[in-house]
């Protein structure tokens, strides 16, 4: 297989964790930790690559207590394993990343992969414990295995979102929630743009709560998600912003809906960068950039916009914070892919540095790639 | 039985203190000054360390003590139910042991309070020079702001005195319609001097709620400044003397109308032995009132926007928090309105706005602000010193604000409804 | 104190705002925890973060050890200047800059008390969510430094999740900005590191939060028990029919005598054995069937009374019954411990049986209050520390009930933080390959360790040393009644 244009001499597929330190310990080289391999265009470039570690083996879910609600899954679990084992006991996780079900647990933490469920948050506040294999080889955990816990630093939300640069992540604790009771979608699409944005303007000062909410472009239309006790759902369709065509969707149909909806994301291309920015910027961020299409998390103040050209990128970030999504290798070449300021880039050198001195883990994927 | 038995016979009350913290947002000193020392909580520690050897009575721990304002409002924050004001009134006896009290102070405590007719001429010389012009000669020289700035606050504060006396010592007032019972008067030294005419609508207020009242001639000033000052001894003296001039057992209650010395008569049993007769007897008027058929009374309409400032002695020492708001709101036609946070210090604390003058207009400041907000015509309030503070704020803020006791404008409702104000 | 190093804080600060007479500094020898006390050197009150930034370029230049304080209610001695030095006060930067509705963020200085937020955003319909007990007197800055938890985090989350973005000063003085509004983390999550680093990383002098609409409505029940069981089995039956309550907490039999015999008295069943308080919140909608779902599940497993507040006065003494429990308790006894341990909820009764016992054994009054949704279980021990066999019993007796704790699963801290109290308990739950791990963390933040420290990691570890862990000798125990006894002991620099 091939990575940003380089082709790594070998995989393994440890099955345990063990397996996967002890080989660490010995082995001198370049390592690209993988689970389902969904994510890998995100990130700056990689540099170097000498082993694929395949972490998909790793596929255990060790112990789900649902009168706890917690549950403790090894990171090559995947999202759907993951999904089908709560729902069995009516449990489940708002996460619905962009790169779907098959992808692994552990890949969506590395990734702090997100998608239309971000209202609920991502995956950073439900992960209560982990356990990583570092580059020599040295376990370590942190967290813990209850819901609520203080004890040490919370390094679980270093290794979260860091592409698997500091350590291997091998194992994660995640605090569980009810399923929603019941859920519903309702989507409209509005005449032009001005009228989208004062449907959104208004769903911000209105009681509703939302799970997801999406302004997707260019076609303008407007999805709303909402989990919650049936007669709360219910009160929540009827009062939805008004002078719009609501079409509200449940069931198989609902289902449906947001597979399109990741379908018009995986269409997105070829360069998708996440603006991060506070809600009510979200309309001016779209007005202003004019990407060729957007999918925005308008309650949440971020959004995914289109362009075809990395210029955007750099005028986007001269006056907010913008992550490239997805894009070809030769514009991760020209622009650092997280945006860093001088604090951040600093501090995560620093943390980089210290936890894989010799720049051996996923070389090149984060703060030690990234241009500025 | 001697006073001094009464302290030594408890337990270290400090040690009730679990050192939580919870107080500290409720002390306005630390909300000002945001230092541990000046905390409710660094205060018990203090005399804790003090107790057991670690402290020492020096000019920064007699600072933190003094400057607490025994407002209380730490004592309705704690979980614990420590008691603060005891404590600090004892810790205040100590140092002033340890070193008298300032030479003003124990001549105008000492010698002036205690003795009504002291107490009425030295008022009386207020009044003069303030009648006179002095007063105003003395502003527009800027001459004493100068030479002695602590003085020239106290000057600034100084209330205008009202031509009215108050209710006559050994005086005698008939119910009006059918007798429900006898209480007797404390007419207070500041009160029946400064204010009299407050004191002549309690009175109307109680014969109107059908009870004779009498005005026991041989009492004097509570006590309070004294003891809030440290002069203890001066203090239960003063007690002693208060609970021998009231016939306990032929009353129905004693009354007052000033929170802060409702307080200390309620309290003497901590100063004295054999008070707890006396003290269970005492109550505040509102809480009296508010059982009585005064509401029947309140015919006269009152069309304004009246606010209502707790008394930190009322709210905190005594506990009567609803009472005085149940009976403003009876007035017919009134716009009752919520004032934000009424229920902290205004910062008067007797004679703080003199000693701590600048910590005083601090906490002061803050409360006008919140009095501005609620846009109101009248503030009321259940106790002269804080009357004072708020006149002086008003005017300093330059507001169109009548500060009156709240029995000034329920004495207003009384009579026919065809009258109106 | 070197005069220099007080003339450039004076300098610094200004003259009132740099403390160093001998008594002011008594006050700042411990914090909630009066058990561990060390006087600090001097005691500064920064009024922005230039200051502060300074203050630290100061304490770095002379190498002298420094820590941030709040309201100074923390529980595990987090304030606590172990090796002297500065103390960094930050109450007197205490303002709410702003808030924005629309956004439903407010930025807040760290001497702003938590439920201050709350109140001044009630007005405008939101509210900042994480409730720990003290909030009327805790600092939102200390709520970050130990991500401070609270009844209602069991369906919101802890102070984790409602931080967007902090400006803060590092351990060598650089101010730095951590964080968006957005609350998306960018590169690496460094704000979710610090939160929670209980002041050992940075120094916290501006803090963007995140503020929640109020919930349309509320409903409060009170369920009493003749069993623990019955009312653990309740807990997860409720968990079980998908109800998420906003707060589900279980108060003891002593508690409830303790606070009926009180001041607080609340109404709670006077022969209960155990008592439920749950709460939900939310749309209006629905809120009754859920209300009376919860009612039928605790009916179904022999709950002998179940009431459900008919308004907000009756909600608040409900509520009275629990948050007064601190404060019953604290009159039974001149001191009072809060412990904090968490566990799986699930192996409640057990562990409550094991504390009954242990509390039979040391001879010590025991209460328990527990977070009955998420696992976080409070024991209040009562003792007197005059009489130091009281004082080891107390240490003894925590110790038991943190291996207690691990042993079933659970952990030493579910919201007061290690700080000075629990270190060196740290090698129960972590080995030394994590410990090194999270020390390694550190340095990034603090590498010359001069930042609050001889809190977190256990005391035979230094900052580059590791040594392996040996069970706590009554030696290390009497140690510490020593310096609890004769008073602040400077230990070596």
């Amino acid at each position: 297989m091939t990575i940003d244009g380089l082709s790594p001499a070998k995989t393994v597929r440890p099955n345990s964790t063990e397996e996967l330190a002890e080989y660490l310990s010995a082995f001198k080289g370049a390592v690209v930790p993988m689970g389902a391999g969904t994510q890998m265009f995100f990130g700056n470039p990689l540099q170097r690559a000498d082993c694929v570690v395949d972490l998909k083996s790793l596929s255990r879910i060790t112990e789900y207590v649902p009168a706890d609600l917690t549950i403790h899954v090894e990171a090559g679990v995947t999202l759907a394993k993951l999904e089908h084992t709560l729902l069995e006991n009516n449990q489940f996780l708002p996460l619905d990343p962009w790169n779907g079900p098959h992808a692994t647990v552990g890949g969506i933490a590395a990734a702090n992969a997100q998608g239309p469920f971000r209202a609920a948050g991502t995956i950073r506040d439900w992960i209560i414990g982990m356990k990583v294999v570092e580059i020599d080889g040295r376990v370590s955990k942190a967290g813990g295995r209850v819901v609520k816990n203080v004890t040490g630093y919370d390094l679980q939300k270093l290794y979260t979102g860091s592409l698997g640069t500091l350590a291997i992540i091998v194992e994660i604790s995640l605090k569980l929630r009810a399923k929603f009771a019941r859920t519903a979608t309702s989507i409209a699409r509005f005449a032009d743009f001005d009228a989208a944005a004062a449907c959104v303007a208004t769903l911000r000062k209105s009681p509703l709560q939302p799970v997801s909410c999406e302004w997707v472009g260019p076609g303008n239309e407007v999805w709303l998600r909402f989990g919650e006790h049936p007669r709360a759902v219910d009160w929540q369709l009827q009062n939805l912003p008004a002078g719009a065509d609501w079409t509200i969707l449940e069931g198989s149909d609902e289902k449906a809906a947001w597979e399109r909806l990741r379908t018009t994301y995986n269409a997105l291309g070829p360069i998708i960068v996440r603006a991060a920015g506070l809600p009510t910027a979200v309309r001016e961020i779209i007005d202003t950039y004019r990407p060729q299409a957007w999918i925005a998390h308008a309650l949440n103040g971020i959004v995914l916009l289109q362009f075809s050209s990395p210029d955007e990128i750099r005028r986007i970030r001269e006056k907010h914070r913008a992550v490239i999504e997805k894009a070809p290798v030769e514009v991760r070449k020209q622009i650092g892919a997280f945006g860093l300021n001088d604090d951040e880039y600093s501090l995560m050198k620093r943390m980089k540095d210290a936890f894989d001195p010799e720049g051996r883990l996923n070389p090149g994927r984060h703060v030690d790639g990234e241009l500025r | 039985m001697t006073t001094a038995s009464t302290e030594e016979k408890k337990a270290p009350l400090y040690l009730d203190c679990i050192h939580c913290g919870l107080c500290l947002s409720s002390c306005p000193t630390y909300r000002v000054l945001g230092s541990e020392m000046d905390s409710p909580r660094g205060r018990i520690y203090l005399m804790r360390a003090f107790d057991e050897g670690r402290a020492k009575i020096t000019d920064s721990f007699v600072e933190h003590m003094f400057r607490c304002l025994d407002c209380r409002a730490c004592e309705t924050a704690c979980p614990s139910g420590v008691h603060f004001g005891h404590m600090m009134e004892e810790m205040r006896g100590k140092i002033v042991e340890d070193r008298s009290a300032h030479w003003i102070a124990r001549l105008v405590l000492n010698h002036v309070f205690p003795y009504p007719n002291r107490f009425q001429f030295a008022s009386r010389l207020l009044q003069l020079y303030r009648v006179s012009g002095i007063q105003n000669f003395v502003r527009s020289t800027g001459l004493l702001q100068r030479i002695a700035p602590g003085m020239a606050a106290a000057e600034a504060l100084m209330p205008a005195v009202e031509m009215e006396r108050g209710v006559p010592l050994d005086s005698h007032y008939r119910a009006q319609g059918k007798k429900l019972g006898t209480v007797a008067f404390f007419t207070g030294c500041v009160m029946n001097s400064m204010m009299g005419s407050i004191n002549k609508a309690s009175v109307r207020l109680l014969t109107a709620a059908g009870y004779d009242v009498v005005v026991p001639g041989r009492q004097i000033c509570c006590g309070a400044l004294a003891n809030h000052a440290g002069l203890r001894e001066t203090a239960k003296a003063m007690a002693v003397s208060n609970i021998a001039a009231f016939p306990v057992r032929e009353l129905d209650a004693i009354i007052i109308n000033a929170a802060g010395c409702g307080s200390m008569l309620k309290e003497y049993p901590l100063l004295v032995d054999g008070a707890s007769e006396f003290s269970l007897k005492v109550k505040d008027i509102s809480e009296f009132l508010v059982a009585t058929r005064i509401f029947d009374c309140l015919k006269k309409p009152l069309k304004r926007r009246v606010g209502y400032d707790d008394p930190c002695h009322l709210i905190h020492g005594q506990g009567v928090k609803n009472e005085p708001r149940k009976l403003l709101k009876a007035i017919p036609g009134i716009e009752f309105v919520e004032v934000e946070a009424a229920d902290q210090c205004c910062g008067s604390a007797g004679i703080y706005n003199i000693t701590q003058n600048e910590l005083s207009m601090e906490i002061l400041d803050r409360k006008i602000e919140k009095i501005q907000k609620a846009r109101i015509d009248i503030l009321a309030t259940g106790n002269p010193g804080c009357m004072f503070q708020f006149k002086y704020g008003a005017q300093k803020a330059g507001m169109d604000l009548d500060v009156v006791h709240p029995v000034e404008l329920l004495e207003r409702s009384l009579g026919d409804s065809n009258e109106h104000n | 104190m070197n005069k220099e190093v007080i003339a450039r804080l004076r300098q610094i600060c200004g003259a009132t705002a740099v403390v160093e007479d001998e008594t002011e500094l008594l006050v700042y020898e411990c914090d909630g925890l009066p058990l561990f006390k060390n006087r600090p050197d001097v005691v500064v009150f920064p009024r922005n973060a230039e200051q502060v930034s300074q203050v630290v370029c100061v304490a770095n230049e002379y190498r002298i050890p420094f820590l941030p304080r709040g309201a100074g209610t923390g529980l595990s001695g987090g304030a606590l200047a172990v090796t002297g030095g500065i103390i960094i006060e930050l109450q007197r930067m205490n303002r709410i800059l702003s808030i924005d509705v629309e956004n439903r963020i407010a930025i807040v200085q760290p001497g702003v008390v938590n439920l201050h937020i709350s109140q001044a955003a009630a007005p405008l319909g939101l509210y900042y969510a994480p409730d720990p007990s003290s909030q009327m007197s805790c600092s939102i800055g200390g709520n970050v430094a130990e991500n401070s938890g609270g009844p209602h985090c069991l369906k919101y989350g802890m102070t984790t999740n409602h931080i967007l973005a902090v400006e803060a000063v590092t351990a060598k003085g650089e101010i730095i900005r951590l964080g968006n509004p957005a609350g998306e983390p960018i590169g690496m999550d460094l704000l979710g590191v610090i939160v929670g680093s209980e002041g050992t990383f940075a120094i916290v002098t501006e803090i963007t939060v995140r503020l929640l609409p109020k919930p349309q409505a509320v409903k409060t029940l009170l369920a009493a028990y003749r069993s623990v069981e019955e009312c653990s089995q309740t807990v997860s039956d409720v968990i079980a029919a998908g109800i998420v309550p906003a707060a589900l907490e279980f108060v003891d039999a002593k508690t409830i005598e303790a606070v009926e015999a009180s001041v607080y008295k609340a109404g709670y069943p006077r022969d209960a054995v155990a008592a439920l308080l749950i709460e939900v919140d939310g749309f209006r909608d629905g809120l009754e069937e859920t209300s009376a779902a919860i009612v039928e599940i605790c009916r179904r497993n022999r709950a002998y009374e179940v009431r459900v507040a008919k308004d907000d006065d009756e909600r608040a003494r409900l509520w009275l019954g629990r948050k007064g429990a601190f404060g019953a308790m604290g009159r039974l006894a001149p001191d009072m411990i809060t412990m904090d341990a968490v566990i799986p909820r699930t192996r409640l009764p057990e562990v409550l049986v094991a504390i009954d016992r242990m509390s039979e054994r040391y001879g010590l009054g025991v209460a328990n209050v527990f977070h009955a949704g998420d696992g976080n279980l409070h024991p209040l021990i009562l003792f007197d520390s005059r009489y130091p066999d009281q004082v080891e019993k107390i240490l003894a007796m925590s110790e038991e009930i943190m291996k207690l704790c691990v042993d079933v699963g659970g952990s030493l801290s579910g919201e007061h933080g290690i700080g000075y109290e629990k270190k060196d308990f740290m090698d129960l739950v972590f080995t030394e390959t994590d410990l090194q791990s999270m020390l390694r963390v550190k340095q990034v933040f603090n590498p010359d360790g001069l930042l609050n420290p001889e809190k977190i990691f256990p005391s035979r570890r230094g900052c580059t040393e590791i040594g392996k862990h040996n069970t706590t000798s009554t030696a290390e125990i009497g140690k510490r009644v020593e310096s609890v006894l004769l008073g602040p002991e400077k230990v070596q620099r």
